[in-house]
């Protein structure tokens, strides 16, 4: 008892020590750069894999709902609220991805870490792209000011476009392939800076045509002055992708929450790439999808007509008796890529279809080059894209606009399964493929396919510069082209 | 002469005597023995006896006891002295303990206490004492939250204050607190189990006397915690026990099933679109005709064949029969200076889901000395292993989401044989479900519990009326926790639900360590006028040490342990600690056995606060005046009691763990489906993110500050009696993490942000209407009404406390606690529902609208006593009225058309009544024509917006009811038993709800007993029990 009146008492008096236990043992007070980016990289490629696949692929019609159950009838009705990508895409965007860039960029700032800088820069790029894209006009500058600006302003899409390439630019000026590099915890280039250079000119490219229509001169100015300065893309074998593990908690996000949780039971094969990809001959049809286990057309590809079975003319068919998404999409180690080699080929031929190079590059040698670092990304033989670009040749002579199509049609193909998000939001621009039509269960009006996301519920509530409502069918900015 | 008589008293001398009570004769220990007009005074010992030297020139003993009148007694040439005391009627000496153990009189304190006794605790049989108080206690809220075994319970005691801590009331136990809380198992929307509450480790029939502490003024001086009053729980200890040992056993066995089953439609079968379909979860399918017809899949050429019936019991004959058996056997005695309790409990239950079981086993010591050199001590230790089988609950493969889902002519119990092929994985007929029974036997979840807490106090009387108490506690257990999800791997119809198969285990630890030092004095200042001070010293730390290991793929469904994996097990742990340092005082002052007056002040210093500024005092003051004896009322008027009360208290609050500093935590991104994260390490590779909460090294302590009145009126010799108390409490500056928009880069920043405010009336009217000598008739009724408000959350923020995207609890400015915010019809200015023109479906609403909330109107219960020579019966209703909850249970029926509401116009079509369209988006709406069909009267009813869902949660339960009789002495006499008591018991024998409540007892929430409430998310219905029982004492 003694001892315990003693101790009492010595805990009176040495109070503040005896106190000073609320430092959280369960997490770390400080990181590095190299701690947080692959957290950061992660992050985003698993917004990008799960949430944005699933919708990108149903709005640019690689896949649709099967007949036996309803999950993603939201997405065919087109009804999006404003509370289906908020926390955990919204939020995971800005409060995950986003902020952890910036984190890591400015970090590295401090510590002399250029190079990690210029990949947390470029990285911020990226994100704040995809934000925009989905969303409009969204926080910018005012952003990840945490307590110091707690209702961040909305800045137009525009201004945010103009600063975009600033700030790529001030990221390409610190890369320094000399430097110290990331290793390992680099995801995506394991610190190849010669890879990161031609990854921020690809995205800067992707960012220029993206202006395309509404703002052809500054695209065309842009592009011209990086042809100018020699810039280098993303060549065959160098797609920047985050690979999946087949271990617990780290399978790709699209397996892991369809095939493995939902049983594979909602998502198919779409009747409008399916068609396409039949009428094409086309070799990638067995990756992206895998043909029906059961039913009457048991091993052969079929598909579901878009929407479909979202309306009172549902078949009730399971999921099984048509295709469903295949090997190269819906593996446990299927990569989510931020931009493939394929994609940037498909980029430089329509900077040069758009005569906007100033006359370097091949447009038809370009596209030939997309499909083949496609058919290579998928795991098919390359030599198989010298059958299929008979099927699908290039329209050399034809006007811009036909060749801008066909680029952005094969461009679409190669979205299939892994790239849902760029595929709508192509779509969204150019207006191609322009076999689509909207879902059978559209509730919007005659002819529409959603133009973007609606704001989330949480900035309505949270941020007293919330804009208000924008519908769902209202463009962004950049979409002007009917 | 003179001066020799003086001389002879000068010399003093030795009294000795008995003391006993005057009503039975017994023996009474502790009796105050003093020489009156001195300092001079003893106490009786265990036999009554004492022995006192008298000083010279005193000539007066004086006999004190609480509860009993004072005698005096001139001493004259006595040398024996034996005085049998009367118990005091009219000064209603009822003792209660109060904040730190201590025990006062109940006509003493300013504020609201109720107690409840060892025999109207354990009279229903029931094995937790949360759940032994529902229906007896003004002002407390208390909810059983499921059916199974081994249950969880919440007490909330006059309403929800917290945003983010508990609001639940402290647990203490012989003046140490002990924790209950209820360790969830993480994803309650997917397999949520409730693996109960820590208080269920409390075995009633230990119990003397709960005294709840309702107000903060009553708990001031514990502090921290008290805000939400407290349980005072006091144990056995054989004090006031008659003889050297005495024993008693007590036995119970009762029997529960299921209180509330959903109504169902017994019209249509399985199918779907009106038509026949034998894959089918539902019940769209054809009109009954009775036609003996196949069912399920055809295995090996074979089908089965039933008459295509409704199956009125289908689902009931699921359910078993449980039981509960508790035996209790104590000794228990008292011998010179010392006393002691001991005990042995066990309690089986089975549950009424086959495979469910919960057990409990207690060991519980108790002892207390007097020693020499004014030393005296207590020892208290109780240890307890319990522990369960539990069956999941919730969306996903839950047993209770696949029977509300069975089509009407499926007979359930034909399933149960899993080595039939038609009813094995591949063999069930059903691709939607699973086979309920392959659920329960391979989709397991067990725990283990061991746990010891108790005390050690040592007082010593410094000098007469001066003690000091140090008293020193410990509460700590190890909870281990196994779940295991079986391989699925078939091929054919049944395939989707092929799973890689689960095998986890927790280990959950907790240690508390309490220590109070406390000196109290008392004396009288004159002889109006006493004070009685108290200073004290008190040190709390509390710690988790939690692990958690997970194969989320087996290699075979042989063995359930971790290293059964495909790949690499999950394990994460966690840690915490908390410590606070308190010292308090309080002086009380009496006047004149009529008004008391108390002051009461608690500093604290706390861990979890900014280091540099982490110090909070806080007062209270409470006042009782009884009116009946400052104005002599008992001799002139009915009125025996009359007290009047009034207080006003401020508790402080500190923080939760680790709340002052911002942190990087280890990368996780999640989609909301179970087993989907993106979890780092990733591929071997660690990341860390920055946490998306802000840390606040500037946070102060939240407030509680409140203020009560009341009176205790009493009357006709006891016979009526009021009790009335009227409260208004604010808790502010509370301590939350205030959600922000995510564009800051975080999604939210712990501030001192909101505000509630709790008023309330609470009643209690108890009256003996009839009293003759062998027959007693006693009532009480009980009522509460609470008024919560949310003032203050951030602004325009609103929390969300859980529950669904679609159907939300959340936490609103100007709204109640709790209150639905949930997706609604889309209607047109005049209210009608406007439907969507193609399909004669309604729309929903943009926006989610407020539909109510879980805080009621009103809950009272009544209590009634009539006892008969040795007959006693008792029976105990509970009302809840007014308060909403989300039923699950009702969009699953009207999803599967099972609910009978989805016979409306008998599926014919029809168009919804009063609904219109609108005329392209021009905001105009004309009437609607188009009907609902059997083509899509399925999307209807199981699309309907979530707030549908949510329906009125008033109930009246027969909460309980007993009978006993104890055996006359005659019969008992010639037998070696000293005491024989046989009983019969049942609880909550009947369930009156409104009419729009055909599905669920809305006492059950699925996600355990913290702050979310109101959920059933197919939870296991509630039971009602009955049986029988016996005690007798050797």
């Amino acid at each position: 008892m003694l001892a315990g009146v003693i101790a009492t008492l010595a805990g009176l008096t040495a109070c503040d020590d005896f106190l000073d236990v609320n430092d959280d043992p369960n997490n770390p007070p400080t990181s590095t750069p190299a701690l947080t980016l692959p957290a950061a990289q992660g992050q985003l490629a698993y917004t990008l894999g799960n949430q944005f696949q699933f919708l990108g692929n149903f709005f640019a019609q690689h896949w649709t709902q099967a007949g036996a159950a309803n999950q993603y009838c939201d997405l065919e009705l087109y009804q999006i609220t404003s509370s289906s990508y908020d926390a955990r895409v919204w939020g995971e965007l800005y409060a995950g991805a986003l902020n952890d860039f910036r984190f890591v960029s400015q970090q590295a700032l401090t510590d002399e870490q250029n190079n990690y800088a210029a990949i947390g820069q470029i990285m911020e790029v990226y994100t704040i792209q995809v934000i925009t894209d989905a969303w409009g006009d969204v926080p910018y500058s005012s952003a990840l000011n945490g307590l110091n600006n707690l209702n961040p302003e909305y800045e137009s899409q525009e201004d945010i476009y103009n600063d975009m390439v600033v700030r790529l630019d001030s990221a390409i000026a610190l890369i320094d392939p000399s430097g110290a590099t990331p290793g390992d915890d680099d995801l995506v280039y394991g610190g190849n800076m010669t890879e990161w250079l031609r990854f921020a000119n690809t995205l800067k490219l992707k960012i220029f045509l993206r202006q395309a229509y509404v703002r052809p001169d500054v695209a065309q100015a842009g592009i011209q002055a990086m042809y100018s300065a020699g810039a280098e893309f993303l060549q065959i074998g160098e797609t920047g992708d985050i690979a999946f593990a087949d271990q617990t908690q780290n399978r790709n996000p699209f397996y892991q929450t369809q095939v493995v949780f939902r049983g594979g039971v909602d998502v198919v094969a779409s009747n409008t790439i399916l068609d396409y990809l039949q009428e094409t001959e086309d070799p990638r049809i067995d990756k992206f999808f895998s043909p029906a286990q059961a039913g009457s057309n048991q091993g052969s590809f079929v598909g579901v007509d878009q929407g479909v079975e979202c309306t009172p003319d549902r078949t009730g068919n399971q999921s099984n008796t048509v295709s469903k998404p295949g090997p190269a999409v819906a593996s446990p180690t299927t990569a989510v890529p931020y931009i493939t080699a394929a994609e940037s080929y498909f980029l430089q031929a329509e900077a040069v279809a758009r005569g906007w190079t100033g006359g370097v590059g091949d447009a038809s040698e370009l596209y030939a080059q997309g499909i083949r670092a496609s058919l290579d990304y998928v795991g098919e033989d390359v030599a198989a894209a010298t059958a299929l670009l008979q099927r699908v040749p290039y329209p050399t002579g034809g006007s811009v606009e036909a060749q801008v199509e066909q680029i952005i049609t094969q461009k679409w193909v190669s979205f299939s399964g892994t790239q849902g998000f760029e595929a709508w939001t192509e779509y969204r621009r150019t207006g191609y493929p322009s076999f689509i039509e909207p879902s059978a269960a559209s509730t919007l009006g005659t002819g529409l396919i959603p133009k973007r996301l609606l704001y989330p519920n949480t900035e309505a509530v949270r941020n007293t510069n919330y804009p208000g409502l924008v519908e769902i069918d209202v463009p962004v900015w950049w979409d002007v082209k009917d | 002469m003179f001066t020799l008589f003086q001389q002879a008293f000068a010399q003093g001398r030795t009294v000795t005597g008995t003391v006993t009570d005057r009503a039975n004769g017994q023996a009474l220990p502790g009796v105050a023995v003093i020489v009156q007009g001195t300092t001079v005074g003893t106490s009786t010992n265990v036999d009554g006896a004492y022995t006192i030297n008298v000083p010279a020139g005193s000539n007066t003993l004086e006999f004190r006891y609480i509860g009993y009148q004072t005698v005096t007694r001139s001493i004259g040439n006595a040398t024996t002295i034996n005085v049998a005391l009367e118990t005091d009627a009219q000064q209603l000496q009822e003792v209660v303990v109060t904040a730190l153990g201590r025990e006062e009189e109940e006509r003493t304190l300013g504020y609201a206490t109720q107690q409840v006794n060892s025999e109207q605790l354990t009279q229903g049989r029931e094995r937790s004492v949360a759940n032994a108080l529902q229906g007896k206690v003004a002002g407390v809220n208390i909810q059983s939250q499921g059916g199974g075994p081994g249950a969880s319970t919440r007490v909330v005691i006059r309403g929800a204050k917290s945003v983010l801590q508990s609001n639940q009331a402290l647990f203490v136990i012989d003046g140490i607190p002990v924790d209950n809380s209820s360790s969830g198992t993480g994803d309650n929307l997917n397999n949520g189990i409730d693996v109960g509450n820590r208080a269920n480790d409390i075995n009633p029939d230990d119990i003397e006397s709960i005294n709840i502490l309702k107000g903060p003024a009553a708990a001031a001086l514990y502090g921290s915690r008290a805000a939400n009053g407290a349980i005072m729980i006091t144990t056995k200890s054989g004090r006031g026990a008659t003889k050297k040992a005495e024993m008693s056993y007590v036995s119970s066995y009762t029997i529960e099933d299921v209180l509330r089953y959903p109504e169902f439609q017994n019209r249509y079968g399985e199918g779907f679109f009106g038509a026949p379909d034998l894959l089918e979860n539902t019940s769209w399918g054809p009109v009954f005709t009775g036609e003996v017809l196949p069912w399920g899949q055809i295995i090996n050429g074979q089908q089965r064949y039933k008459p295509y019936v409704a199956l009125k019991d289908n689902i009931k004959e699921f359910f078993d029969y449980g039981s509960t058996w508790i035996n209790t056997i104590s000794l228990s005695g008292a011998a010179e200076n010392a006393t002691y309790y001991a005990s042995y409990s066990n309690t089986s239950q089975s549950g009424i889901v086959p495979t469910t079981d919960y057990s409990r086993n207690s060991l519980a010591v108790k002892g207390s000395t007097k020693l020499l050199n004014k030393f005296n001590s207590s020892v208290s230790l109780t240890y307890t292993k319990s522990g369960g089988d539990f069956a999941m609950t919730g969306q996903g493969n839950s047993v209770f989401n696949q029977l509300i889902q069975t089509p009407r002519d499926i007979p359930v119990r034909e399933l149960e044989d899993l080595s039939n092929p038609f009813n094995d994985e591949a063999g069930y007929y059903s691709p939607y479900t699973i086979n309920p029974y392959w659920s329960l036997a391979n989709q397991t979840f067990e725990n283990d519990v061991d746990r010891l807490f108790g005390n050690i106090t040592i007082g010593y009387e410094v000098i007469e009326k001066l003690n000091v108490t140090f008293r020193l506690g410990t509460d700590f257990y190890n909870d281990r926790r196994k779940q295991w999800m079986a391989i699925r791997d078939v091929e054919g119809q049944n395939e989707a639900n092929n799973d890689d198969g689960m095998y986890s285990e927790t280990q959950l630890y907790y240690r508390e360590i309490n220590s109070d030092i406390m000196a109290t004095y008392g004396f009288d200042i004159s002889e109006d006028l006493n004070l009685e001070l108290l200073i004290g010293h008190n040190i709390n730390q509390r710690t988790n040490d939690n692990l958690f290991a997970q194969a989320d793929a087996l290699a075979n469904n042989q063995f359930k342990s971790l290293s059964n994996i495909v790949g690499t097990p999950l394990a994460t742990s966690f840690r915490d600690i908390r410590r606070l340092v308190g010292v308090y005082g309080s002086a009380k002052l009496g006047f004149r056995d009529y008004l008391w007056l108390e002051l009461t002040g608690r500093n604290d210093w706390s861990s979890t606060l900014p280091l540099d500024d982490n110090r909070f005092f806080y007062p209270s003051v409470n006042i009782a005046f009884d009116a009946a004896n400052a104005f002599g009322l008992a001799d002139n008027s009915p009125i025996n009691f009359a007290k009047i009360r009034a207080n006003y208290a401020k508790v402080g609050n500190d923080a939760p763990n680790f709340f002052t500093r911002s942190v990087f935590v280890s990368g996780n991104i999640s989609d909301g489906f179970a087993g989907t994260d993106l979890n780092f390490p990733f591929a071997g590779i660690p990341g860390f993110e920055v946490s998306n909460v802000i840390g606040n090294n500037f946070l102060q302590p939240e407030e509680t500050s409140s203020w009560e009145i009341g009176a205790d009126v009493r009357m006709l010799k006891e016979r009526l009696r009021f009790d009335v108390a009227y409260y208004d409490s604010k808790s502010d500056n509370q301590i939350i993490s205030v959600p922000i928009s995510f564009a800051t880069g975080f999604g939210s920043a712990n501030l001192n942000a909101a505000t509630i405010r709790n008023k309330g009336v609470e009643l209690l009217v108890g009256g003996i209407p009839i009293e003759t000598n062998d027959f007693t008739w006693d009532i009480s009724v009980n009522f509460t009404k609470n008024d919560n408000e949310v003032e203050d959350v951030f602004g325009e923020n609103e929390i969300s406390l859980g529950g669904l995207a679609s159907a939300a609890l959340v936490i609103s400015r100007g709204r109640p606690y709790g209150t639905f915010k949930a997706e609604d019809y889309l209607r047109d200015p005049q209210g009608r529902i406007v439907v969507n023109a193609a399909t004669g479906r309604p729309r929903t609403a943009p926006e989610q609208t407020y539909q109510g909330t879980i805080q009621p109107d009103w809950t009272g219960g009544l209590v009634n006593t009539l006892t008969y020579k040795g007959a006693r019966f008792s029976f105990v209703f509970d009302t809840r009225q007014g308060g909403k909850m989300y039923s699950r249970t009702r969009g699953t029926q009207r999803f599967a058309g099972t609910a009978p509401e989805t016979l409306f116009n008998d599926r014919q079509p029809y168009i919804i009544p009063n609904s219109v369209v609108e005329v392209g988006s021009t905001g105009e709406y004309v009437e609607n024509t188009t009907p609902l069909t059997n083509d899509n009267l399925y999307e209807y009813w199981g699309n309907l917006p979530e707030g549908t869902n949510i329906v009125d949660a008033s109930f009246t339960k027969l909460r309980e009811v007993s009978l006993s009789y104890k055996l006359p002495a005659s019969i008992v006499e010639k037998t070696f038993f000293g005491n024989i008591e046989v009983g019969v018991s049942g609880r909550n024998l009947i369930l009156w709800t409104p009419d729009e409540n055909t599905y669920i007892d809305p006492e059950m929430n699925s996600f355990g007993n913290g702050n979310l409430q109101g959920y059933d998310f197919s939870s296991t219905p509630s039971t009602r029990s009955w049986g029988a029982n016996i005690r007798v004492t050797f």
